[in-house]
Parts: C-alpha cells; structure tokens; sequence
C-alpha cells in the first residue's frame, strides 16, 4: 500500500473532516457489484444547463 | 473525492471487501455481448476481433462468463489485474480501474498503467495526502 495511501487511512478525524470526509460517514461493505465505478461526470443527476432566470420559472 | 470517502471510511471501519471483478456484460440492440467495458462494443480490430463474447438470443450470459477465460482480450487483463494487485501501491482503492482505458490508450489490456488511473486515482490520493501533510509531498 502506497504511503500516501496509507496516510489517508491512519489520518485522524479531525484531519480527514478537513478533506471534507465526515468521520461519522457511515458505510456499508464495499461491494463491487454496487460499486459505481462510473467516472464522475456520468454519475450525477442530469446536468440542468438552463440560466439561472430560467430556473426560477 | 466522494469515491475515495466511502474507501476511506469502509477500509477504517474494516469493511471493504474484496469481492470478485465486475465483467460489466453490455448487451447490443441485436443481442451482443461484449465483456469489460461497454466502449469496446462496435470495436473489431485483429489482434482481439471483435470482442463479443456470445449473443444473448442464442446463450446466456452466464454462460458467456463461464467461458470468458478463453476471449484473449479477458484473459490479458485478468493477467493485468493480477499484476496491478501484486505491483502497484494504489490497487486497494483503485481495484485496477479500467479495462477501455487499458485498451484505448495501450492497444493492449497487459498494460498496468494508465494515464486514467494516474489521473484518477493516483492522483487523487496522492493529493488528498498532501492535504494532510504540513509540508505537502507525500510519497
């Protein structure tokens, strides 16, 4: 395992909240079949690419 | 980011599981199966054909899996996964993310690494460590 790896893992709390990573998170076992190994930009919501003054109608 | 939380919270709470490779099967309009990564569907080139590995109107597709040890393109990267499981420091997270990329960039699925994974996992982590260091340069 990589050192920087590693250091995310063995981090303490407070350092990973400042990577914004809740150190309540709850998980569930990784599971590869539900994993969503899509790249990020295929994995949110349709991209709602409408001006802002036409949202709010 | 979000992905790399969810490892990093699973493998501290002792939760990851190592469970099998997803084979991904992507089925085409008129019932084709290619295995590993939907882009190579439409794809024929000589070294590996056309990558399907049955029709869905003539077998199933566990039968397909049964029988994908014997499509080279899935036996090189089998062989690939084995070696980024034994040779490269970031496969816990990455589990040897992708099989298209391997591919596209490489001609080949031997390939161990490529510029996606650098870019999208270890990259990542090698950031988000950094983040945590004082003087940054985590190995």
């Amino acid at each position: 395992m990589t050192n920087a790896l590693a250091i995310l893992i063995n981090a303490a709390p407070e350092q990973l909240a400042r990577l914004g990573v809740d150190p309540q998170r709850s998980v569930a076992s990784i599971d590869v079949a539900k994993f969503d190994n899509r790249p990020a930009w295929d994995n949110k919501g349709k991209f709602d690419s409408r001006p802002g003054w036409d949202k709010k109608k | 980011m979000d992905r790399l939380a969810d490892y990093l919270a699973a493998t501290r709470a002792g939760h990851v599981d190592h469970a099998p490779y997803e084979p991904i099967p992507t089925v085409s309009w008129d019932g084709q199966v290619v295995l590993l990564s939907p882009e190579l569907l439409g794809i024929t080139e000589p070294r590996y054909g056309d990558f399907i590995a049955g029709n869905v109107l003539h077998q199933p597709i566990t039968a397909m899996l049964a029988g994908a040890g014997d499509l080279d393109y899935v036996a090189e990267f089998v062989t690939a996964l084995n070696d980024c499981a034994d040779h490269c420091a970031f496969y816990d997270f990455c589990r040897g993310a992708q099989a298209g990329n391997r591919y596209f960039e490489h001609a080949s699925f031997i390939a161990r690494e490529t510029t996606y994974c650098r870019t999208t996992r270890q990259a990542l982590v090698r950031a988000a460590a950094d983040h945590l260091t004082p003087q940054g340069g985590a190995p």
